[in-house]
C-alpha cells in the first residue's frame, strides 16, 4: 500500500493537478474578499454584517460558508484522479505492477486524500490572508481572530472544512469508479449534492439531516441550528464507509476492460 | 531501439541457445497453461474452451484476425479480467492468485497508455514505484528502448512508435520470465519494427519467455519459434511454427520463353495428374521443389524452353487464411 500511496504521488504533482489545486486556493481567497467585500454595517441578507465578522469566530463563519463550493473543487479532483485511470487505460499498467486490487485503490486514495487535505489546509491559508489583509479595510476587527478563542476557531474549522472535504472527495472517486468518466462523475455528484438536494431540502426541509451533502457541510459549519455537529459527524462517517466500501468491491470484482 | 543494447542484467550472463526452442509441453512447468478458457459477455462468446500450453523460453507467436479474442485472452491471463469457465496457470501460478507470478511478468497490452502530461520518465517512475525497482532500472529501460534522450519531454509530445517503445520500456521494468506484448508493432516504423524485433530475440537467448499477440503474421513468422492460432475465440493450432510451416503447399512457378507455349505445358502436366495453371503469364504447378528438374525435361521433350523455374511458398498468412477458409465462408 505504501508503493502504491508513493507511486500515486509522481501523478499527483503534474500540471494539471497542480492547476487544479490552485485553482481550488484561488477560489478559496476570491470567496473570502467577496464575503468581506459585501459586509455591511447592519444585519445583511445572505451575507454578513461587520459585527459578526469582527467576532472571534469571523474567519471561521466566511470559510464555513466557503466549504461547499471547496467540497465541489475536491469533488471534481478526486475523480479526475480515479477516472483518468480509466481514460488514459493506464489501470492496466497499474494492476500489472499492483494486482492486489484493494491495496492499489487504499494507498491510491490515501495519496489522493492526503494531497488534498494538504490543498484544502492551503485554500483556508490563502484565505485567512485574505480576510487578514482586506477586513481592515472594511472596518472588520481582526484582532479578535487572534485571541485564544479566535484561534482555537479557526484550528476547529480548519479542521473541520478538512474532514468536509475530504467526505466529497471520497463520493467523488467513488463515482468516478462506479462510471469510469470524470466528466460523468463530477455532473453526477454536483447534480445531486448541489442541485438535488437543495430541491428536496426546499419540499421537505425535515429531510436535510440525513442527506450527505448537507451533512457534510453541516461538519464545515462545526454543527447548525438544525443539525448537531455529532448527528452529521455519524451520518457523514456511514456515507462515507458505505461509499468506500461499495468502491472497494466494485473495484475488487470487477473486470478491467479498458 | 537501442537492441544492441542487452538489458544489464542478461548482459553479465552469456547467451544460451534458445533455451525453449526445443521444449515441448510436458517438460517443465510451462509458461502459460490455459485449460478450458471461457469469456462470456452476455449472449457473446469472446474466448471458447481455449486450451494451451506456452512452454518456457520460447517466442510465442499469439496470432488471429481482430477480434479473434486474442486480448481477451491476455486480460484473462493477467488477470483483469475472470474466466467465465475453465482456468489458467502463468509460471506455475493460477491465475487467481495474480501476486504469485505478476512481479515476474512484463506487460504491453493493448497498446501503451500512458499520463500525457507527464514525461516519459515520471510515468517509468509511477510504475517503478509501484513494482518496488529503483530509479536506476527505469534509466536502464530508456537506455534498452533508446528513449534516453527523451525521457524528460512529456508523452503528449511522442510519436505513437515512441509511446510504444516506452510500453515495452515499462514491460521490462521488472526483468521479467514472461514478456506479453500485445500487437507490439503497432506505430513502430520498418527501423523500429527490426530493432525491436532484435530485442526480443535477444531477451528469448537469455531465457525470457515472449508471448506476442498481433494480426501481422509476417512479423510473427520471423520470430516466433511457438505459435497459436486463434479465430473466432477458438483455437486453431498450437505448437512449434515449424510444424505449421512445414505443411505449407510449395508451388512452381515457370516461366517459358514463347508464353504461348504454357498452355500446351499446362495441359501436359494436368495430363499427367498435376495441378498446373497459367496466372498473369506464369505457369503455377502445385509441386515440391524437387519436381522442378523433372517438368524442366518434360518441358524439353514437348519442344518447350523454359527461361525461369522458381519456387513460391505459402506464407504463414496463407496458412491461416487456408485453415480458417471453412469458417470464414
Amino acid at each position: 500500500m505504501i508503493r502504491a500511496f508513493r507511486s500515486e504521488w509522481h501523478k499527483l504533482i503534474r500540471r494539471s493537478m497542480l492547476l487544479s489545486a490552485v485553482l481550488g486556493v484561488g477560489v478559496s481567497g476570491l470567496a473570502t474578499f467577496l464575503a468581506l467585500s459585501r459586509a455591511k454595517s447592519g444585519v445583511s441578507e445572505g451575507g454578513f454584517s461587520i459585527a459578526t465578522l469582527s467576532l472571534s469566530d469571523g474567519w471561521s463563519q466566511i470559510m464555513s460558508r466557503a466549504s461547499d463550493l471547496m467540497g465541489v473543487v475536491v469533488l471534481g479532483i478526486a475523480a479526475v484522479a480515479v477516472a483518468s485511470e480509466y481514460t488514459n487505460g493506464t489501470l492496466r499498467n497499474l494492476l500489472v505492477r499492483e494486482p492486489r486490487r484493494v491495496r492499489l485503490l487504499a494507498g491510491k486514495s490515501l495519496s489522493v486524500l492526503s494531497f488534498l487535505a494538504l490543498l484544502v489546509v492551503a485554500a483556508c491559508a490563502v484565505s485567512l490572508v485574505t480576510a487578514l489583509v482586506v477586513a481592515p479595510g472594511k472596518g472588520v476587527d481582526t484582532s479578535t481572530w487572534g485571541t485564544s478563542a479566535g484561534v482555537h476557531s479557526i484550528v476547529v474549522t480548519v479542521v473541520d472544512v478538512v474532514v468536509s472535504a475530504l467526505a466529497y472527495a471520497v463520493v467523488g472517486g467513488m463515482l468516478a469508479l462506479v462510471l469510469r468518466s470524470a466528466a460523468g462523475a463530477i455532473t453526477v455528484g454536483f447534480a445531486w449534492l448541489v442541485i438535488v438536494e437543495a430541491l428536496i431540502v426546499a419540499g421537505w426541509s425535515q429531510t436535510a439531516q440525513w442527506l450527505p451533502g448537507r451533512l457534510f457541510n453541516t461538519i464545515a459549519s462545526n454543527g447548525s441550528n438544525t443539525i448537531a455537529y455529532g448527528h452529521a459527524a455519524v451520518f457523514a462517517a456511514v456515507y462515507v464507509a458505505v461509499a468506500a466500501i461499495a468502491g472497494a468491491v466494485l473495484f475488487r470484482t470487477r473486470d478491467v476492460t479498458v | 531501439m537501442t537492441a544492441t543494447l542487452l538489458p544489464p542484467e542478461l548482459a553479465e550472463t552469456e547467451a544460451s541457445p534458445r533455451a525453449g526452442a526445443d521444449a515441448l509441453p510436458g517438460g517443465p512447468t510451462p509458461a502459460i497453461r490455459t485449460s478450458g478458457l471461457t469469456k462470456r459477455y452476455g449472449g457473446l462468446t469472446a474466448v471458447s474452451g481455449l486450451s494451451i500450453e506456452i512452454p518456457r523460453g520460447v517466442v510465442a507467436g499469439f496470432v488471429g484476425p481482430n477480434g479473434s479474442g486474442k486480448t481477451t485472452t491476455i486480460r484473462m491471463i493477467l488477470s483483469m479480467i475472470r474466466p467465465t469457465e475453465g482456468s489458467a496457470e502463468v509460471l506455475g501460478v493460477d491465475t487467481r492468485h495474480p501476486i504469485g507470478y505478476l512481479p515476474r511478468v512484463g506487460a504491453l497490452i493493448e497498446g501503451p497508455a500512458f499520463y500525457p502530461t507527464l514525461s516519459g520518465r515520471r510515468n517509468l517512475r509511477v510504475l517503478s514505484s509501484l513494482g518496488g525497482y529503483s530509479p536506476v532500472r527505469v534509466e536502464e529501460v530508456l537506455e534498452i528502448v533508446g528513449l534516453a534522450d527523451r525521457a524528460g519531454d512529456h508523452v503528449a509530445s511522442y510519436s505513437m512508435g515512441m509511446k510504444q517503445r516506452l510500453g515495452i520500456a515499462a514491460a521490462l521494468l521488472p526483468k521479467p520470465e514472461l514478456l506479453v506484448l500485445d500487437e507490439p508493432a503497432n506505430g513502430l516504423d520498418p527501423a523500429g519494427i527490426l530493432e525491436m524485433r532484435r530485442l526480443i530475440l535477444e531477451l528469448s537467448r537469455h531465457g525470457v519467455t515472449v508471448f506476442i499477440s498481433s494480426h501481422l503474421l509476417a512479423e510473427v513468422e520471423q520470430i516466433a519459434d511457438w505459435i497459436v492460432m486463434l479465430n473466432k475465440g477458438r483455437l486453431l493450432f498450437q505448437g512449434p511454427i515449424d510444424a505449421v510451416l512445414s505443411q505449407r503447399e510449395t508451388q512452381l512457378v515457370v516461366a517459358a520463353e514463347d508464353p504461348a507455349d504454357l498452355g500446351r505445358l499446362a495441359a501436359l502436366l494436368r495430363s499427367a495428374g498435376h495441378s498446373a495453371h497459367v496466372i498473369d503469364g506464369r505457369l503455377h504447378v502445385d509441386a515440391e521443389a524437387s519436381f522442378a528438374a523433372e517438368l524442366n525435361r518434360s518441358a524439353m521433350s514437348a519442344g518447350i524452353t523454359l527461361v525461369e523455374i522458381g519456387t513460391n511458398r505459402a506464407t504463414l498468412e496463407d496458412t491461416f487464411l487456408a485453415m480458417t477458409a471453412g469458417e470464414t465462408r
